[in-house]
């Protein structure tokens, strides 16, 4: 009897989980779209709820490095953050 | 030991639960059309008023299950600071044969936090007068060739600024700027230009194939 009691509590706290984390996904494809869009909006609330990954800026690091040699007119200068497109010297 | 056994495999069904995919999958497509005008001052046309029409749909697939998000036209029409608004111009480099060469500088920054500068110089076809019947004032039209190397380098750059903004704006979820595929196509690329005036139009798309995972 105790575990198909234990059963049905794992069930049921694994579903309740499973949905928190589809709640989760649903809020961050709307996010994706609206950063796929362009449309982003900075407030307070948002920057309490972006967190910005250190693996996600160390990747994106890598790429501005590899830049230069997957196209040699666009570099990256992360002093000021600046995206550069360029066919003259 | 038979609770106990219970007990592991109720956490099996905990993990089974909260077992989620929460890669995420979208497309990112955008057909723009855009006219600049420019004014001369001392030789140097300065941007004086632009129009960008973007047509965008973005489709995601969770689950593999292709989902419009997005499908609109954005049109914007706006001056451009005057901070920025003279580090947007355009210089005519040189007359060669049949042919002009314009040097193209433009500067943009974004409220996500990153700067947009561009320097290019275009080799762009006569196609309607010559060099006499611009020195005489006339309007001439222009049209830029050699397009492979500007595209694939927007492509690039796409890339790199949509990783970097989606990076910040995402939570939760990584973008390998190597895992977005983009294509940049400019479909045309003319110029109209006398000796008062540069009025520019460019039509282009892209088609990019961008992919967020929990791992980096």
């Amino acid at each position: 009897m105790k575990f198909i009691l234990y059963t049905f509590m794992a069930a049921a706290v694994g579903r309740a989980c499973a949905k928190e984390a589809a709640m989760v996904a649903e809020k961050e494809v709307a996010v994706a779209a609206r950063g796929a869009e362009g449309a982003v909006v900075k407030s307070g609330t948002r920057a309490t709820e972006v967190a910005i990954s250190r693996a996600a800026m160390i990747s994106l690091r890598n790429y501005t490095k590899e830049m230069n040699k997957e196209s040699k007119y666009v570099s990256f200068d992360s002093t000021t953050n600046t995206f550069t497109i360029s066919n003259i010297k | 030991m038979l609770n106990k056994n219970w007990f592991y495999f109720s956490f099996f069904f905990l993990f089974i639960g909260c077992k989620v995919d929460r890669n995420l999958k979208f497309n990112d497509i955008h057909d723009q059309e855009e006219k600049y005008i420019y004014h001369n001052v001392n030789g140097k046309y300065y941007l004086s008023s632009n129009f960008i029409s973007d047509k965008k749909k973005v489709i995601t697939f969770e689950n593999n299950k292709p989902t419009i998000i997005a499908d609109t036209t954005i049109i914007t029409s706006v001056v451009p600071r005057d901070s920025i608004l003279f580090e947007n111009n355009i210089v005519i480099d040189k007359f060669v044969d049949n042919y002009l060469y314009l040097i193209k500088r433009e500067y943009n920054t974004y409220d996500v936090g990153y700067k947009d500068r561009r320097f290019w110089k275009m080799k762009c076809q006569i196609t309607k007068g010559d060099k006499k019947a611009f020195n005489n004032g006339e309007t001439i039209e222009v049209k830029e060739v050699d397009l492979e190397e500007h595209n694939k380098a927007e492509a690039v750059l796409y890339k790199a600024e949509k990783g970097y903004d989606l990076n910040l704006t995402m939570s939760g979820l990584y973008c390998n700027p190597n895992l977005i595929t983009a294509n940049f196509t400019i479909k045309n690329h003319v110029f109209l230009i006398n000796k008062k005036q540069i009025e520019e139009e460019l039509s282009s798309s892209i088609y990019a194939t961008i992919l967020m995972s929990k791992d980096n």
